[in-house]
């Protein structure tokens, strides 16, 4: 997991630093408050934050509240790391928008406990989002295909009634049997369109962008 | 809305009623339905339907689900408490896993996903009324 941290005492950050590495997470580190902000406006911003309260300009709690007022497309989870540790300080940090609040010195078990609640969290908000986008994908699916059956039900029946007319070796029923056929094919998608229940994509266009894969994206889950 | 066809054979034929919303849908089941010598009714609601079985006993029903004003699930509660021998059928454009297991709560006799082909609903037609197989 990538995580920023803000912390301008250079021992701190380098401990840190050293901690979440040795666990195996990827981390940028900024010694103010302006810089962690100006990170955070990347559009890979890492997604986990360790905010010291006490830095020169823009300080933790300032950062915390400035954050919380972006609308973001990921969700962050922000812990507050600071030798405030009076309550009254913890409910400012937890009220300016952390998620939880660490005091120094800080254990290290500690510290690793707090920060993997961070990432169930943000995992789970994940895949709340991941559920969200295919709740609209699915809707809107219904909508369209309600739609689009209407018409190909009227184009089906129609051709059928033209048959019905015309002598069995007329050449012309065999053209409108082909215009059936494709109905059935177009009636076929809407059906599997109906019964897509999760997000699978393919290559479109080489690999310039992906399209939702109609053709396996019903199909049971893994 | 059709009027329900008032004739002599009517204690003979056997009568299908179509509730669907869209015109050229219900005009073409009709039509095909007419073709097959069906004594049939075609209506746009389920109002429209209820005021039709007040008269008119068909033996096979193709309901729309989608409809305005009381939904094909609904009507189809209702036609079953009148007309409890009266096998009915979903005809939609739309069916998620939740809508199937409605439909078949509702005491529906099947369901179609459009586009359904005309045979199999003239097949269908035909094994409700103990017909023999055309081919």
């Amino acid at each position: 997991m990538k995580i920023l941290i803000a912390e301008d005492d250079t021992t701190s950050k380098t401990m840190l630093e050293a901690i979440l590495r040795k666990w195996g997470h990827e981390v940028i580190s900024h010694a103010t408050g302006m810089d962690a902000w100006e990170a955070m406006q990347a559009s890979d911003a890492p997604r986990l934050l360790i905010l010291d309260w006490v830095m020169p300009g823009m300080d933790g709690l300032v950062l915390c509240r400035k954050l919380r007022e972006q609308t973001r497309s990921d969700p962050i989870y922000i812990i507050m790391l600071t030798a405030h540790g009076e309550r009254a300080n913890i409910v400012q940090g937890l009220d300016a928008g952390a998620d939880d609040y660490i005091t120094k010195p800080y254990d290290s078990d500690e510290l690793r406990a707090r920060l993997n609640v961070g990432l169930r969290i943000l995992d789970l908000q994940s895949e709340l989002a991941k559920r969200e986008r295919l709740q609209g994908v699915l809707e809107m699916a219904g909508g369209v295909c309600h739609e689009l059956n209407q018409p190909l039900q009227s184009l089906l029946g129609y051709a059928d009634l033209l048959m019905l007319d015309m002598a069995p070796d007329d050449p012309r029923k065999d053209m409108l049997k082909k215009m059936q056929k494709a109905v059935m094919h177009v009636g076929d998608l809407t059906r599997k369109i109906m019964g897509i229940t999760q997000y699978r994509t393919k290559d479109h266009f080489g690999k310039i962008r992906r399209i939702v894969d109609i053709q396996t994206a019903g199909d049971p889950l893994p | 809305m059709t009027s329900p066809p008032k004739t002599d054979t009517a204690q003979t034929e056997q009568r299908v009623l179509v509730v669907e919303d869209d015109p050229a849908i219900r005009t073409m089941m009709q039509m095909v339905f007419t073709r097959h010598h069906f004594g049939v009714a075609a209506v746009g609601t389920g109002e429209e339907a209820l005021v039709a079985l007040e008269t008119w006993a068909p033996g096979v029903i193709f309901l729309d689900l989608n409809l305005p004003g009381m939904n094909g699930v609904t009507l189809c509660r209702r036609i079953r408490s009148v007309h409890p021998d009266a096998k009915v059928y979903a005809v939609t454009g739309y069916a998620n896993a939740s809508d199937i297991e409605e439909i078949a709560a509702a005491g529906f006799a099947g369901h179609f996903i459009k586009p359904v082909p005309l045979k199999t609903l003239i097949d269908v037609a035909h094994q409700a009324f103990g017909n023999t197989p055309i081919q």
